[in-house]
């Protein structure tokens, strides 16, 4: 493509790779005499601009001269713009500063070289030791000139004979000291060594003498060069060798004419540029010596005329330019480029010369062929690209292999990944929070780990209060350090510790003594009671209980200032009256303990966490973790901790409580707003996912792994596990969370997996159309914004299903070991004795709530559920009101309170294990003998434990409408009344209600619907089958569990809560517990684990896990 | 830290100009002096030559996978002047479905804009334009062109992630709304630059000119979103050198930042940074391949060097 055309006879030569923009230096032939005979001359500098339309080069600098050029060439010269020798028809060599003619400056010429005797024909710029310059004149003269010196003149050796001109000059590309010259009439080239001053071969050709119009070194290659024959009778390019010099390696055969000049590109040796006299240009490759008479790259016809120079640009290689005869300077391309020919092209000399010829005839359109063979200089012979999960491709030209390598920079997160992810699948994250929280030496941190740890036990909510330095032992044992000391004092004054308004009356004592005989221990109720109806206060009192008003005898007992006997009897005159008292007692009590007690009666949970002060934290936690109701608990937990975490002092304390309420998204924040600083290293994301995982994968939360902070985190963990080339790891991580945000980076995963078993999630976006034609050539209407089919379609939750996001169901959080309980399994009579004197329940009742799917939107919020079983029968004397309790209880009547009745408000004794948590402490005004006094109080071998904590069971009990056997189960509880609140303790049975409401029928769990029964049975026969064969108590343990387990999820496929993907897993699981084949139901498991939701399958996987662990075991040993 | 794990030999006749993972890792394309592209299936140890896709009359220079949602479909750009889109049937027969033949010199680099900013193909050419082909709604394919993009032709396109930076790993502060659409290209006037399309006036504008090199700049490669609001651009150049720069406000376009990574003794020729924009990968003329990481510091650490193919 020709792209720059002006009208000059010049020589020419381009501005050096250093100089930006691109020039050519320009300078009137001296070998040609235009129509005007005019012998001025000028040197200009044209400016080559590409960017720019048009074939104008617009001149940059002009100079005019005293002698027409023969030659010119702008050397880069250890100076900015380089320097440019003119090589003068009179034998004077000119130095000018370009930068001087750009700035049209006059005093651009530098200097003059020594004078050659005749026109110089020939210079070139030494191209490793810049400054030096050869140039060549007529009678074989050769100077050597340092232009920093330019006073020296020297010479390559003796001059040739006989004299000829010295047409051709070039020194070696490689190697410095050596110089060719070209000599036309004796037919030969010569290579100078100038170390050796002399000559040291002559390359001439036997056969044929042949006058060389220019000479070229290879780029490459020290020893090859070049010449071209001037003869028109043999038109040849000759390459040489010269280790073999005595004929040339190969001749170039193609021109029709003499050649008059070449070019040889400096950025691809193999490409040489000749033109000839016929006007055609070739452009070869000398390279190729397998084609004889040379490779042609490309031939066509010459952008003008009888060019008699040219040059191949050295900063941009796709340019040439050439000077011909016929008047024109022309900058071209041979590599492509559609040639749009100006409509009339500009006249670029301007002449007032009124000899001036006219204007030149228009240039012809000018096809420039595209050269086949593509320049080295875009050839990339290397590269490197990374792709997906950390793999990196190479290749280089060394080969035609491509390096497929795995990139891992990540040591450390990799190890400490795999630990977490082995803990994860064997269920031993205990052990691991154990490990984190010995191994770390920051105290926070050993702390967090603590309560991490915590949550893996089966009774997390004390493990916290032990951590919190609340522990039932320890309380037992400052209970008796008291009692030493003090306790003797108490008993014997019979005297409650903390009604100071019954010091007053000893008589009111003694009467109550009597009155509540009948309450008393066997031991005591010997003696005859003896009802007092005087006038007196005790006589009013006892008139008014004989008639049943309690509502007077509170009243007088109150203004007595008897608040033990008022409360007591408020008791039995009904709950209304009961909170009256109560109310009445708080007014009157001024300790602090009793402030707490009122807070904790009221049951006023979320003004405690609202105006608790911050540094009481831990108390206001104990008091959440004692009383708190599972429902309310992690929301009034979240609330303290909200406070907390609003405080920089206590971002510790705030993440504390947001493991305590399992808010993972929270404690996120939390943490992350602490380590805001660090927390973008690797290893803190793993520290913080280690954390994140474990406290999702505890048995005290249901919250799905939701929560902007949280996904964004998981999705960064499990970005940086697949660039390390551990995509299932990644796969199991990413898979925690629900939101369809990361949906495309698990398909991405499961994609690069490839593994044909795993099920394959939905494709996250929807199949395009390719365009398949061109709407138009030219630029078109803005379709920019038209193209959304993407974007809105990528994000769309496709993937997520409603039921991935069901809670996990109770199960998780039964305690271990508990026999499976159903509803309908459950009545009242099973597991209370009407009128034993104590209640016990059987041990540990993990109650399993039927699963309850999510609504449709992701609220994991479960509708609420009635309670499906009874309450357990009141033992609580009702009042008169109370409407009828379960059959199996008969209520005594009003007044006629048996002792053993009275037992029914002693808190449930824990089981094995348990700690004695709940006698009932700090109890109201106790009259001795009162007919409501625990009898355990009468017993030495009772304390009374002085602190709220955990004793407050009695105190409580009041409008208790429903009953909860598991606390922990969120779904157990019902809408309850605002304002009721129950004591949490996790051993203490929840004391009677004082009303029973009308008992609400069991709802009837729907059944298992009938394709999954097949699944079920396969699963509970092979849990039998083991349960039989094995006498390992260990087994049978786990093996309980294990029912536990399917009957968790029995209750998520009641509810379809399973997705196809694991249902088909768990079929396969059942079809090789058929067969025993255990290795392949622990790939389904595994399987399982991988790829569904933790909220899933999270409470019944892990059974499964044991029951092919245990059903492996055993079939290896007993073969069963 | 890099280890090999597989080797493909690729039969191809000539020198391998590129080589690229599809977006699942499961396919490997790459192009070849001999005119072809070739399609391997990669698995594991494994790998099997699928298809062999001839139709270009020069060198293929690069070629660039298109995203899924449009099934298996690449582009392949070469010195024959034309840009080749192809695709593979249900049969598994690979065809020619596009031509994109408006560049009246040699298309040296194309890459295809991240899916969310739409689809965009940017052809850099050695006539010194980038042409922006784009699939419209109706089926169609039209383009827009940057005259005079790099005057001594481009060797470089790069596309931009189609989020601010910052915001395409946090869902919260993902704003799907917000797409920037924006690539870098660098050529032969030794520039790096940065262009923006304007909806108004539907045209892609120069938003920046990173001047420092002082040769051809090679390659240049746009960071994925690492999560930092910073916006970055690696590029190489002839003379050896690895520049990042860097953008606090992109809309701002002050890319005031620019560090000299390394100075390499020969030239540089391609970049690519790991889908998480940590590391930067660094393909010399030496034949040797460089990994560098940022240290906390700021500063960059060659965190592993290896010959090409040279297993270790």
């Amino acid at each position: 493509m020709r792209i720059k055309e002006v009208l000059r006879t010049s020589n020419l030569s381009w501005s050096p790779g250093q100089v930006h923009p691109l020039y050519i230096a320009a300078g009137t032939s001296a070998k040609q005499l235009d129509a005007s005979f005019s012998t001025s001359s000028t040197l200009e500098i044209f400016e080559v601009d590409t960017s720019t339309k048009g074939w104008d080069m617009p001149v940059r600098g002009s100079l005019t001269v005293s002698s027409r050029f023969n030659v010119i060439n702008w050397g880069s010269v250890e100076r900015e713009m380089g320097l440019i020798a003119g090589g003068g028809d009179n034998g004077v060599i000119s130095l000018w500063d370009p930068a001087k003619i750009l700035s049209g400056g006059e005093d651009a010429l530098e200097c003059e070289l020594p004078k050659h005797c005749g026109p110089v024909r020939s210079m070139d710029f030494n191209p490793a030791k810049k400054c030096l310059l050869a140039s060549g004149a007529s009678a074989s003269e050769i100077h050597i000139v340092d232009i920093n010196n330019p006073s020296v003149l020297m010479t390559p050796g003796p001059k040739a004979q006989p004299e000829d001109d010295v047409v051709a000059l070039a020194w070696n590309k490689q190697v410095e000291h050596i110089l060719a010259s070209a000599h036309p009439n004796s037919a030969r080239s010569i290579v100078w060594d100038l170390r050796k001053n002399e000559p040291i071969i002559q390359v001439t050709d036997a056969s044929n003498r042949v006058r060389c119009s220019c000479i070229a070194w290879h780029p490459d290659v020290a020893t090859q060069l070049l010449t071209c024959s001037d003869e028109d009778r043999y038109p040849v390019i000759q390459m040489w060798d010269l280790r073999f010099a005595t004929a040339p390696t190969m001749v170039l055969e193609g021109h029709g004419r003499g050649i008059q000049t070449l070019a040889w590109c400096g950025s691809d040796g193999g490409m040489l540029l000749t033109s000839s006299r016929d006007d055609h240009m070739i452009c070869w490759n000398p390279n190729n010596t397998a084609v004889p008479g040379g490779e042609k790259l490309v031939e066509f016809t010459a952008p003008s005329q009888w060019t008699f120079d040219m040059g191949w640009c050295t900063r941009n290689p796709y340019l040439v330019a050439s000077s011909a005869f016929s008047g024109k300077l022309s900058v071209f391309s041979l590599f492509g480029g559609n040639e749009e020919i100006p409509e009339q092209p500009e006249r670029t000399r301007i002449s007032s010369d009124p000899f001036a010829p006219g204007p030149p005839p228009p240039s012809a359109p000018m096809n420039i062929p595209t050269m086949n063979q593509a320049p080295k200089w875009l050839m990339k012979p290397c590269g490197v690209s990374f792709g997906f999960g950390g793999k990196l491709i190479s290749f280089d030209s060394t080969s035609n292999e491509i390096t497929v390598m795995q990139v891992t920079t990540e040591t450390e997160l990799l190890e400490r990944s795999e630990k977490l992810e082995q803990a994860l699948q064997e269920n031993t994250l205990l052990q691991f929070c154990s490990d984190k929280a010995d191994a770390t030496d920051d105290t926070d941190d050993k702390q967090i780990w603590s309560f991490l740890k915590s949550t893996f036990d089966g009774k997390p909510r004390q493990k916290y209060l032990e951590l919190l330095g609340y522990k039932a032992e320890d309380l037992k044992d400052m209970v008796q350090n008291l009692s030493e000391t003090v306790g003797e004092l108490t008993l014997d004054n019979d005297t409650a510790i903390i009604n100071k308004s019954d010091a007053d009356s000893s008589s009111s004592e003694k009467d109550s003594d009597k009155e509540s005989s009948e309450t008393e221990d066997e031991g005591k109720a010997t003696k005859p009671l003896v009802i007092d109806t005087s006038t007196g206060v005790d006589g009013l009192i006892c008139r008014a209980m004989l008639l049943g008003q309690f509502e007077v005898v509170v009243d007088l007992c109150l203004k007595a200032g008897r608040m033990a006997d008022a409360l007591a009897v408020a008791m039995a005159g009904g709950r209304e009256l009961f909170q009256k008292t109560q109310q009445e007692y708080f007014r009157q009590a001024t300790s602090p303990s009793a402030a707490l007690l009122s807070c904790i009666i009221s049951q006023r949970w979320s003004n405690l966490v609202e105006s608790v002060d911050l540094s009481n934290w831990k108390e206001a936690l104990a008091i959440l973790l004692s009383y708190a109701k599972p429902t309310e608990f992690n929301a009034l937990c979240d609330t303290l901790a909200g406070r907390l975490s609003g405080d920089p002092n206590y971002s510790l304390e705030a993440t504390l409580c947001y493991i305590c309420s399992g808010n993972v998204a929270e404690l996120l924040e939390c943490w992350q707003d602490a380590n805001s600083e660090d927390s973008s290293s690797p290893l803190q994301l793993q520290e913080l996912i280690e954390k994140v995982m474990c406290l999702q994968s505890t048995n005290s939360t249901n919250r799905p792994l939701d929560g902007d902070k949280v996904v964004a985190n998981l999705l960064k963990y499990s970005q940086l596990l697949a660039e390390q080339g551990k995509l299932s790891n990644a796969l199991t991580y990413i898979s925690a969370t629900p939101t369809d945000a990361a949906a495309e980076f698990k398909y991405k995963l499961h994609m690069a997996i490839n593994d044909p078993s795993l099920p394959r999630p939905p494709v996250p976006y929807v199949r395009a159309r390719l365009p398949s034609a061109a709407s138009s050539v030219t630029p078109s209407s803005p379709a920019a914004s038209t193209y959304t089919g993407y974007t809105n379609s990528t994000y769309n939750p496709t993937a997520y299903t409603p039921s991935s996001y069901a809670p996990s169901s109770a199960p998780s959080y039964a305690p271990s070991s508990a026999p499976s309980y159903t509803p309908s399994s459950y009545a009242p009579t099973a597991s209370i004795v009407s009128g034993t004197s104590s209640y016990t329940p059987p041990a540990k009742i993990a109650y399993q709530p039927p699963a309850y799917k999510a609504p449709e939107p992701p609220a994991p919020t479960p509708a609420p559920q009635q309670p499906t079983f009874q309450p357990p029968p009141v033992n609580y004397p009702p009042a008169p009101s109370h409407s009828q309790p379960p059959a199996t209880y008969t209520p005594p009547a009003p007044g006629s309170f048996s002792g053993s009745s009275v037992s029914n408000f002693t808190p449930y004794m824990p089981g094995p294990g348990a700690e004695p948590s709940t006698p009932p402490a700090k109890p109201v005004a106790r009259p001795k003998g009162a007919w409501n006094d625990p009898p355990m109080l009468k017993k030495k071998t009772v304390t009374i434990p002085p602190v709220a904590a955990q004793k407050i069971t009695t105190p409580v009990v009041g409008p208790v409408k429903t009953v909860d056997l598991d606390p922990y189960s969120p779904a157990n509880y019902p809408a309850q009344e605002p304002g009721f609140q129950q004591p949490y303790n996790p051993n203490s049975y929840p004391a009677a209600p004082a009303e029973p409401a009308p008992v609400p029928a069991p709802v009837e769990k729907p059944p298992v619907p009938d394709h999954y029964l097949p699944m079920l049975s396969a699963l509970e026969s092979a849990t039998n089958d083991c349960k039989n064969v094995s006498q390992n108590p260990t087994h049978r343990r786990k093996l309980e569990e294990v029912t536990v387990k399917l009957e968790a999820l029995k209750d998520k496929l009641r509810y379809d809560a399973v997705s196809g993907t694991v249902v088909e897993s768990l079929n396969q699981i059942a079809g090789a517990l058929h067969v025993k084949d255990y290795n392949t139901a622990l790939y389904y498991h595994s399987h399982i684990a991988q790829t569904a939701n933790f909220s899933e399958v999270g409470s019944f996987l892990p059974g499964i896990k044991v029951l092919l662990q245990i059903g492996a075991q055993l079939h290896a040993v007993h073969h069963y | 830290m890099a280890t090999v794990v597989g080797k493909v030999e690729t039969q191809h006749e000539n020198m391998i100009h590129d080589a690229q993972m599809d977006i699942y890792g499961h396919r490997l394309a790459t192009c070849s002096s001999d005119r072809s592209v070739r399609i391997f299936e990669v698995d594991k140890n494994q790998h099997r030559l699928i298809a062999t896709l001839i139709g270009h009359d020069g060198p293929v220079w690069q070629i660039s996978w298109m995203h899924p949602m449009y099934g298996n479909a690449l582009a392949s750009c070469s010195y024959d002047k034309r840009v080749i889109l192809w695709k593979e049937s249900d049969r598994g027969q690979w065809t020619k479905f596009y031509t994109h033949e408006v560049h009246a010199s040699s298309v040296n680099s194309i890459q295809w804009a991240p899916p969310d900013t739409g689809l965009y193909l940017a052809c850099g050419s050695s006539d010194g334009t980038i042409s922006i082909l784009q699939g419209s709604g109706d089926d169609k394919f039209s383009f827009l062109m940057i005259q005079n993009a790099h005057t001594t032709g481009v060797n470089a396109v790069s596309w931009a992630p189609s989020h601010p930076s910052g915001t395409t790993l946090d869902p919260s502060t993902k704003d799907y709304d917000v797409i920037s659409k924006r690539f870098a290209s660098g050529g032969g006037d030794n520039l790096v630059k940065v262009w923006k399309f304007s909806d108004e006036k539907n045209v892609w504008e120069m938003e920046a000119e990173l001047k420092g090199h002082n040769n051809w700049v090679r390659d240049v490669a746009w960071a994925p979103d690492t999560g930092f609001t910073t916006s970055t651009i690696a590029s190489c150049c002839q003379d050896g050198k690895v520049f990042i720069w860097q953008c606090k406000d992109l809309d701002k376009a002050n890319w005031d930042i620019k560090r000299t990574m390394h100075t390499f003794d020969d030239v540089v020729w391609h970049l690519s940074w790991s889908v998480m924009g940590d590391i930067l990968a660094v393909s010399g003329g030496d034949n040797k391949i460089t990994l560098w990481k940022e240290s906390h510091k700021g500063a960059w650490i060659c965190i592993s060097k290896q010959d090409t193919n040279k297993t270790n």
